[in-house]
C-alpha cells in the first residue's frame, strides 16, 4: 500500500515512557511522525475503552506503554495494564484486527531509544499491514 | 288503527328496570295499552340491587317498590316478566312482535310466593341478582320483593338417570337430594331432608337392606351408589342433638301408639308434627321394639338410636315403657280414651323347634337370646354353641354369642348356602369372624348330661324338590344322624306376632296370627283401630315397618279430621335404563368405583359390642355422593322435592316455551346496564384476592336483604372492615377495556364509603380517583359532606397494583400519589373496585329490534342533539343506561322523554 | 423524528397522568427521582431540553412493564427510546457500564472491512453444517467471554449447550463467521444510525446464508430480529427463540431426558416474555425434564420483575436493589437454580451476587444458569 501513513496513539505514563518519548526529543533521536501521544498518570489507568475508542475513531495502532514491573508510582500500575490488555487482545482478535495494532512496552525514563525504536517498528509493521479495518469514524464521515 | 285490547293503541316496552317502568306507567296514564316485557323473573332492574341511591341517600327498594307496585297493577300494563322479545316485523304504527316467554316449571296462576319449596330445594346455585356473593336454590324467588313474587325453576338439562332409587324406597325418601347437600357438605340440611320422609336416618343408614342400591341407576354403569352408608354420613359428622324443634299448631285429638318400634314411633312421629297428641305405649323396659332387642348393638350402637327417639320425644310424643296392654290395661279401654288407636307391636314371639330335649336348660330361642343380652340380662353362653337357623336372626345370634365368649359357634341349617335368607355379606362377615355353618344339617334331639346340655344329635340333609316357598325341600338321609358336642343351642327359626289382647274388640286375624288391615290405609276392620308393621306382615324390614307406620299417620289424620280415607296414590316402578342410555351415560360418565366403607377389624370387632361399620369420614363421604348421577348436572335435578312441598301444587315439570304475538305502534328500549367482565385487569387481582370486590358486590352487602343481612362483612375472615379502599375506573376510560366513562362511579363510591360509616361509624374510606365527576345537582354537595362528615379521603391516582399482605390478608394498594409523584403502598382492609357498566343488549336482541349499535354497543341514536332518543328505526325509541352512561334520575328523565316520542309516533307525528 | 413526532407515533397525548405507570414501574420503587408519569408530562409540555437533558430518561428498563398495562395506551418504552435519539443527537447517552466497551464494540463492527475470528471456539465435537437450513444465532457471546471472565460465566457455553441440543436433535446447524452485533442495545439507547448499519450487514449475511429459520438463544437479538428489523431491513426467514424451538421439537422427536433431581425457578426475560409474549414455551421445556420441579417466584410471567439493567446503561444502586429483591424472589422459592432464558439476564445477577449487599439485607445467593445448559445435561449420555 503506497504512501500510506499509519495513525498511531500512544498511551503513555506520566512517570516514565511519557518522559522516555520527551528524553528522545531532547536527545535528537529520530522516530517518525505517526504517533499520538497521550499522556496518561498511570500505564494502570488505560481502561480498555480508551483503546476501542482510539481504534473506532480511525487509530492504525495503538501503544501502551509505562513503567517497568517494580518502577509504578502506584505499586502496581503495570499488573492493572497487563490484565486490561490481555483483555483488550481477546476482544480485538474475536474482532478479526491484527495482534500487532495493539502493542504493550514497559520503557523507562531512561529508555528514549527504545520508545523511538518501538514507534520505528509500530510504522514499519503497519505500513505493511495496511489501515486498519475499525475505522468506524472515518467511514461514517466518507 | 287499533291495536291493542279494547281497541286501544298499544306499545311495547322492553326492560323492567326503573326507565321501562316509569315509561310505562307514562304510556299507561296517557290511556296507552302498554306490555313491559322482562328477561328476568322480576321487574325492577338493576335498582333493585341497590342498597341507597344518591345523591340522598334514599333507600331503593323504598323509591323502587311503589314504581313496580304500579306497574304490576296499572290497568293498562301487561307484565310479561321471564319473557325475551323473538321477533319484531312491520313498522311504526303496525309493529308485530313475538315475545317467547321461557318456562318457570311453576305454574303462576298457582303460586302463591310462599317459598317453601325454596326451603326443601338442595341445590344451590350461585345468586345472580346478589352478584354471585350469596346463593340461591334450584327453585327460588328472584329476590324478597319481587314482583310479581312467583318462584321460578332453574331448570337447565334432563336429569341423566331416572331415580330409581326414590321410588324403591318404601318411603320415597329423597335420595339424589340429600347425596347432592352430602356431596357439598351441607350435612345438616342432608339430614332433615332425609328426616322428612324417615324419622330414623342414622338407624336406617346402618340396617336397611337398602332396595334403592338394587335400583340405582349408576349400577347399571359401575357399582351403584353406597346410599345406605351415606344415609348415616349426616348424623355422623353433624350432632343431631342439635336440630331445632318446629312450632306446630296442636290439634284436640288424642292417639295412642301400642308398641314403640320403627312402625309405631314412626306413626308418633308423623302425627305429632300433625299437631295430634300422641302416647307410646311399650311392654319393654326401653324403646325402639326389634331395633333396641333385635338387633345387636355391634351393628346399631344404642346411643344413636336413643338419639333419634329422642328427637321424636321432642316434639311431643309421649312413650310410656314397660307398659303392657292385655296385661297393664285393655285394648277396650284405650279405644275409649283416645280418639284413634295404631296398633304396631311387632313380632316379638319365637318359635320352638319341636324336637325332643328342647327344654333341657342350655336350650335357648333366638329372638328372646337377642333381647335379653340386649337389654343386659344375663344370659349363660357356654363355650360350645350351636345355632339353628339360616335368617339373620341366626347370624346375628351367632356373632352375638361370639362377643359373650364362646370359643365355637356353629350355624346348623337344613338347605346348602345359596337357600340362606341372611344377606350374604352377613354371611361372610360372620364367616370371617371364626363361626362355622354346618350346610343340609337339621337336629333331631338333644341329650344331656349332669341335666346339662351335651350333645345336639343332628342328620344330615339332601335336596329335593321345590315346596311351596319355592325353595328345594330338604329331606333327611338316613343313617346319617350324628351329634355335635354342645353346651349351648339357640334356636333361632323365626318370629311370630303375638295378638291375643286385640281378640275382645273382634279385630279380624289371619291363619298366622296376624292382624288383618286394608293394605292400602293400615285401617282394620274395627274403626278407629289402626295397625301396622310386623305384627301386620310377619317379620319384615325396618323400612317397611316405618312406611307402614307413615301411611297409618296419614289415615289417622285422615280419619281424626272427619275425611275418608284416601290412600297415597302408589308409585311407580323403579325404573332401568334403555340399553342406548346406558352407552350414552358411560360416556358422559367415566367409570368410578365405589369408596369402601371402613369396618372394625375382625381382630378387634369381636372382643365387644363395638360398632363394626365406621361409616365414611366427610371427604369419602363427599366423594361417594358425588358418585350420584342426578347430582351432577348444572341447576335443577328434578328430585321433585319442591313437588311434594308444594301445597297449591304448582310445579309443573313439563312446562315449555310460549309465544305470544302482539301488535304495538311503537316501541321502547330500556334494557339498562350490564356490568363488565373485569377479569382481564390482573392487576387489581379480583377474584384471587378475597378481599376485593366489586362496587355491586359491596351494595349486596350492605342491603338488609341481601345475603348478609346488611353486614358488611369481608370474605376472608368474616370481620367488618373500618378501613376501605375504593378504586375508581376500573375498566372505564381505559383504552384496552371501556374508553368512556361509566359516569355514576364517582358518585356510587361516596355513597358506599358514606354506607360504610353508616354501618360502622367511624370507617375511614380512601378513593383513589381520576378526577371526581360531580356533575349533577347537589353532588359537589355531596362530595364535601362525604369528606366532611364521612371520614372520606380523596387521593388522585390510579394504583397500579394491589399485593397482599400475608399476614392477615389485607390487599396493599401500589400507586402513584400524583399531586406529589411520590410512589406509595396503602394497606387497606377491604378494596371496593368501580366496576365499569356496560350497555345491556346483545347483538342479536338489536337485530331482532332492527336498531343499530354504537361501537362502545349503546344504541345508536343518530341526531343527538334534536331526537336523542330517536334509534336508527322509526318507531322504536331508547332510554337508560342503554342509550348512554346515565345515573338514575337522568334515566326516568328519559324515560318520560321516551314515553313522549312514543306517544307521538303513536299520533301520526315524526 | 422530533418530540411531536414521537408525541404523535407513541399516543402520548392521551395520557390522563393516572401515574398507573409510576405505581408499577420496577425502578420508580427503588428510585425517587424517576417517573415515567413526569416524563410524558414534561414531554406534553413541550419541555424538550429537560427531557434530553435529565440523565434519568436512560434509567427506563424497557421493560414493558407499564405499556400493557396503561389505561391511555402510551407506548411509554416506544417513546423512551425514540426521546433517547434526541438525546443521542444533544450528547446525552447516558451513563454506560463497563466503560462503554460493549457500546463501542457494537459501533466497531458496523464496519465493514473487519474479517471476525468469532468461530474459533467451535470445536470438532459439534457438527455444524453449510447447507443447513437453520441458522444458530451466536450473538455477543465470543465478546462476553473476555469481558465477564470474572463472574465465571460463559456465555459461550450457553451457544456450546444450544449447538449440543440440536446435533442430538439430528440438525446441523449453520453458523455465520462474521455476524454483526444485532444492534438491540444500539437500538434502546438512541443510537439508530449504528443500528441501522448493523441491521443491513446482518440482513445481507442472512440472505447470502439463505436459511429458512435462525434460532436464538439470546431473547435481546430476537427481539430484535423479530420486531425490530422489519421495519428497516428484510431478512426472508423466520425468527424463533430457543426454547420455542425446544417447545415445539420435543413433542416430534420423543427426546428422551435423563432424570435430574433439582427444584428451579425461571426468570421471564422482559424480552421474551412482556416484548414477545413467550411465557409457556421455557416452562414447557422445564416441565418436562423428569426431576425438576418448578417452582415460581411471587412475581413471575406477565408480572416478573425485570433483572435490572437493560442495554448496560444506567446501571447504578436503585438497579442493584432491584436485582437483589429479585433474587430475594429467587431464594424465597426455596429453588437450587435460578433458570433464565437470556445470558443478558444472568450477567446482571451474577454481577449483583458479587454484591455482599446491606448487613441486615444481605444480596442472596442462588446458582444461576441458562435454560439451554440444564436442556444440555438433561439429555447428554448417561
Amino acid at each position: 500500500m503506497a504512501g500510506f501513513e499509519p495513525q498511531i496513539i500512544a498511551f503513555c505514563c506520566n512517570w516514565c515512557t511519557y518522559a522516555a518519548a520527551d528524553l528522545a526529543g531532547t536527545s535528537r533521536v529520530q522516530y517518525p511522525a505517526n504517533v499520538r501521544i497521550v499522556r496518561v498518570m498511570c500505564s494502570g489507568m488505560v481502561n480498555p475503552i480508551y483503546v476501542l475508542k482510539a481504534f473506532e475513531g480511525g487509530a492504525d495502532g495503538v501503544l501502551i506503554a509505562g513503567c517497568h514491573l517494580t518502577d509504578c508510582h502506584y505499586i502496581d500500575g503495570p499488573v492493572k495494564c497487563d490484565a486490561a490488555v490481555d483483555k483488550l487482545r481477546k476482544m480485538l482478535h474475536v474482532l478479526g484486527l491484527e495482534d500487532e495494532r495493539l502493542r504493550r512496552e514497559m520503557i523507562s525514563t531512561s529508555e528514549g531509544v527504545v520508545f523511538a525504536r518501538v514507534i520505528k517498528e509500530m510504522v514499519e509493521q503497519l505500513k505493511k499491514s495496511g489501515p486498519s479495518p475499525l475505522k468506524v469514524k472515518m467511514e461514517a464521515l466518507a | 288503527m287499533t291495536n291493542g285490547e279494547n281497541g286501544r293503541k298499544s306499545v311495547l316496552v322492553v326492560g323492567g328496570g326503573i326507565a321501562g317502568m316509569q315509561s310505562s306507567i307514562d304510556l299507561a296514564n296517557m290511556g296507552f295499552q302498554v306490555y313491559l316485557v322482562e328477561k328476568a323473573p322480576s321487574i325492577g332492574g338493576r335498582m333493585a340491587q341497590l342498597d341507597k341511591t344518591f345523591p340522598t341517600n334514599d333507600c331503593a327498594m323504598c323509591i323502587l317498590a311503589p314504581k313496580m307496585m304500579e306497574a304490576n297493577s296499572h290497568p293498562n300494563i301487561d307484565l310479561l316478566t321471564y319473557s325475551e322479545v323473538e321477533k319484531v316485523s312491520g313498522e311504526v304504527g303496525k309493529f308485530e312482535v313475538k315475545i317467547r316467554k321461557k318456562p318457570a316449571f311453576v305454574d303462576w296462576d298457582k303460586c302463591t310466593g310462599c317459598g317453601l319449596c325454596v326451603e326443601g330445594c338442595p341445590v344451590t346455585i350461585p345468586n345472580e341478582f346478589d352478584v354471585g356473593v350469596g346463593t340461591r336454590k334450584a327453585i327460588y324467588i328472584f329476590f324478597a320483593q319481587a314482583v310479581p313474587k312467583k318462584c321460578v325453576i332453574d331448570k337447565r338439562e334432563d336429569r341423566p338417570c331416572k331415580a330409581a332409587c326414590i321410588d324403591a324406597c318404601p318411603v320415597h325418601t329423597n335420595v339424589p337430594g340429600y347425596l347432592k347437600l352430602i356431596a357439598e357438605g351441607e350435612f345438616k340440611a342432608a339430614y332433615k331432608l332425609i328426616r322428612e320422609t324417615n324419622p330414623f336416618p342414622a338407624v336406617v343408614g346402618r340396617v336397611c337392606y337398602a332396595p334403592c342400591e338394587k335400583a340405582c341407576n349408576r349400577g347399571e354403569l359401575d357399582e351403584p351408589l353406597c346410599i345406605r352408608d351415606l344415609k348415616r354420613v349426616p348424623s355422623d359428622q353433624w350432632n343431631i342433638e342439635e336440630l331445632e324443634v318446629p312450632v306446630v299448631a296442636k290439634t284436640d285429638k288424642k292417639v295412642a301408639v301400642i308398641g314403640a318400634g320403627p312402625a309405631g314411633l314412626a306413626a308418633a312421629n308423623d302425627l305429632a308434627l300433625k299437631g295430634h297428641s300422641v302416647t307410646v305405649l311399650e311392654a319393654l323396659p326401653e324403646p325402639g321394639g326389634m331395633l333396641r332387642v333385635g338387633i345387636p348393638e355391634y351393628r346399631l350402637p344404642n346411643g344413636i338410636l336413643r338419639q333419634e327417639i329422642g328427637y321424636i320425644e321432642k316434639l311431643g310424643v309421649d312413650i310410656k315403657t314397660g307398659v303392657q296392654v292385655g296385661r297393664d290395661i285393655t285394648l277396650k279401654k284405650l279405644k275409649e280414651d283416645y280418639d284413634a288407636v295404631f296398633l304396631a307391636v311387632g313380632a316379638h314371639g319365637g318359635m320352638r323347634l319341636g324336637v325332643e330335649g328342647e327344654d333341657i336348660p342350655g336350650v335357648m330361642e333366638g329372638i328372646g337370646f337377642l333381647r335379653a343380652a340386649s337389654l343386659g340380662q344375663k344370659v349363660n353362653v357356654g363355650k360350645q354353641v350351636a345355632v339353628i337357623g339360616g335368617g339373620n336372626t341366626a347370624i346375628d345370634c351367632a356373632c352375638t354369642a361370639m362377643r359373650l365368649g364362646a370359643k365355637e359357634v356353629t350355624i346348623v341349617y337344613r338347605r346348602s348356602r345359596a337357600e340362606m335368607p341372611a344377606s350374604a355379606e352377613e354371611v361372610t362377615a360372620a364367616e370371617k369372624e371364626g363361626i362355622k355353618i354346618e350346610f343340609l344339617t337339621t337336629p333331631i334331639g338333644f341329650s344331656a348330661r349332669n341335666k346339662k346340655l351335651a350333645g345336639m344329635e343332628c342328620v344330615r340333609m339332601k335336596l329335593g324338590e321345590p315346596d311351596a316357598s319355592g325353595r328345594p325341600r330338604p329331606i333327611p338321609i338316613e343313617g346319617s344322624e350324628f351329634t355335635i358336642p354342645v353346651d349351648t343351642v339357640i334356636a333361632a327359626l323365626g318370629q311370630v306376632a303375638e295378638t291375643d289382647f286385640v281378640e275382645e274388640l273382634g279385630v279380624s286375624l289371619s291363619k298366622r296370627g296376624t292382624i288383618e288391615t286394608d293394605p292400602k290405609t293400615g285401617a282394620t276392620n274395627v274403626e278407629g283401630l289402626f295397625a301396622g308393621g310386623d305384627v301386620v306382615t310377619g317379620p319384615a324390614y325396618v323400612i317397611d315397618a316405618i312406611a307402614a307406620g307413615k301411611k297409618a299417620a296419614r289415615s289417622i289424620d285422615q280419619y281424626l279430621n272427619g275425611q275418608a280415607l284416601e290412600p297415597e296414590e302408589p308409585a311407580k316402578e323403579p325404573e332401568k335404563f334403555s340399553k342406548e342410555e346406558i352407552e350414552d351415560r358411560k360416556k358422559r360418565f367415566p367409570a368410578r368405583d365405589r369408596v369402601k366403607v371402613r369396618e372394625e377389624p375382625v381382630k378387634k370387632r369381636v372382643q365387644d359390642f363395638r360398632e363394626v361399620a365406621l361409616g365414611y369420614s366427610v371427604e369419602e363421604g363427599r366423594e361417594e355422593a358425588s358418585r350420584c348421577l342426578a347430582g351432577q348436572i348444572e341447576g335443577c335435578i328434578e328430585c321433585r322435592e319442591c313437588e311434594r312441598r308444594c301445597e297449591p301444587d304448582a310445579i309443573v315439570y313439563t312446562m315449555k316455551d310460549e309465544t305470544i304475538e302482539l301488535d304495538v305502534s311503537a316501541i321502547i328500549v330500556a334494557t339498562g346496564l350490564g356490568l363488565y367482565d373485569i377479569s382481564p385487569l390482573t392487576e387489581y387481582g379480583y377474584g384471587k384476592i378475597k378481599n376485593v370486590i366489586t362496587a355491586m358486590e359491596f351494595e349486596r352487602l350492605t342491603a338488609a336483604s341481601g345475603p348478609t343481612m346488611g353486614e358488611l362483612r369481608r370474605a376472608s375472615d368474616g370481620r367488618i372492615p373500618e378501613n376501605i379502599a375504593f378504586i375508581q375506573c376500573v375498566g372505564s376510560r381505559d383504552h384496552r377495556h371501556k374508553v368512556y366513562c361509566s359516569s355514576v362511579c364517582c358518585m356510587h363510591a361516596t355513597k358506599e364509603a358514606m354506607l360504610a360509616y353508616e354501618h360502622r361509624p367511624g370507617t375511614k374510606s380512601t378513593i383513589f380517583y381520576m378526577d371526581m365527576r360531580a356533575v349533577g345537582k347537589r353532588f359537589q354537595e355531596y362530595i364535601l359532606r362525604a369528606k366532611k362528615d364521612y371520614n372520606v379521603t380523596y387521593i388522585r391516582g390510579r394504583p397500579g397494583r394491589i399485593e397482599v399482605n400475608p399476614e392477615n390478608e389485607n390487599p396493599i394498594i401500589w400507586y402513584e400519589e400524583t399531586t406529589s409523584g411520590e410512589v406509595k403502598k396503602f394497606e387497606a382492609e377491604l378494596v371496593v373496585l368501580a366496576q365499569a357498566m356496560v350497555p345491556q343488549i346483545s347483538e342479536e336482541l338489536a337485530r331482532t329490534l332492527g336498531v343499530e349499535l354504537d361501537e362502545e354497543g349503546f344504541v345508536k341514536t343518530p341526531d343527538k342533539l334534536l331526537r336523542p332518543l330517536d334509534t336508527t328505526r322509526p318507531g322504536i325509541f331508547a332510554c337508560g343506561y342503554v342509550h348512554s352512561p346515565r345515573d338514575i334520575p337522568d334515566s326516568v328523565t328519559q324515560a318520560s322523554g321516551a314515553a313522549g316520542r312514543a306517544a307521538e309516533a303513536i299520533a301520526g307525528g315524526k | 423524528m422530533n418530540l411531536e413526532d414521537i408525541i404523535q407515533k407513541t399516543k402520548t397525548y392521551y395520557c390522563l397522568e393516572c401515574g398507573k405507570c409510576t405505581s408499577i414501574c420496577p425502578v420508580a420503587r427503588y428510585d425517587s427521582g424517576f417517573s415515567p408519569r413526569m416524563i410524558i408530562e414534561h414531554a406534553l409540555l413541550g419541555f424538550e431540553d429537560d427531557l434530553v437533558q435529565n440523565k434519568k430518561l436512560f434509567s427506563c428498563l424497557t421493560c414493558y412493564t407499564c405499556q400493557p398495562e396503561c389505561p391511555s395506551d402510551v407506548d411509554f418504552p416506544v417513546f423512551v427510546r425514540e426521546a433517547r435519539s434526541i438525546a443521542q443527537d444533544n450528547g446525552q447517552y447516558g451513563i454506560c457500564a463497563h466503560s462503554g466497551q460493549l457500546q463501542s464494540l457494537a459501533r466497531l463492527m458496523t464496519s465493514p472491512a473487519i474479517k471476525q475470528n468469532r468461530l474459533e471456539w467451535l470445536s470438532k465435537e459439534y457438527r455444524v453444517s453449510e447447507d443447513s437450513d437453520v441458522l444458530l444465532w451466536v450473538g455477543c457471546a465470543p465478546y462476553f467471554e473476555p469481558i465477564f471472565e470474572d463472574l465465571e460465566f460463559s456465555a459461550l457455553d450457553i451457544i456450546r449447550a444450544s449447538l449440543k441440543i440440536m446435533n442430538l436433535l439430528g440438525i446441523e446447524p449453520k453458523l455465520l463467521p462474521n455476524e454483526r452485533c444485532c444492534g438491540h442495545d444500539a437500538l434502546w439507547t438512541g443510537d439508530v444510525e449504528t443500528f441501522k448499519r448493523l441491521a443491513e450487514h446482518n440482513a445481507t449475511q442472512i440472505k447470502e446464508a439463505k436459511v429458512k429459520k435462525i434460532v436464538f438463544s439470546c431473547p435481546e437479538g430476537y427481539r430484535t430480529f423479530k420486531l425490530d428489523y422489519p421495519n428497516h431491513v428484510d431478512l426472508g426467514c423466520e425468527v424463533q427463540h430457543l426454547s420455542e424451538f425446544l417447545a415445539e421439537k420435543m413433542g416430534q422427536n420423543g427426546l428422551k431426558f435423563k432424570e435430574i433431581k433439582k427444584k428451579v425457578t425461571y426468570q421471564d426475560p422482559c424480552r421474551l416474555g412482556r416484548h414477545l409474549g413467550v411465557y409457556d414455551a421455557p416452562r414447557k421445556v422445564l416441565e418436562s425434564i423428569p426431576g425438576i420441579e418448578l417452582i415460581e417466584m411471587k412475581h413471575s410471567g406477565r408480572e416478573s420483575i425485570c433483572c435490572g439493567t437493560s442495554a448496560f446503561t444506567n446501571c447504578d444502586s436503585y438497579s442493584n436493589l432491584l436485582r437483589a429483591e429479585r433474587l430475594s424472589e429467587a431464594a424465597a422459592t426455596g429453588a437450587d437454580v435460578l433458570i433464565t432464558a437470556c445470558p443478558k439476564c444472568q450477567t446482571h445477577f451474577r454481577c449483583a451476587m458479587t454484591d455482599k449487599g446491606e448487613e441486615h439485607r444481605p444480596t442472596p445467593k442462588i446458582e444461576i444458569m441458562d435454560l439451554a445448559n440444564l436442556v444440555a445435561d438433561a439429555i447428554g449420555e448417561e
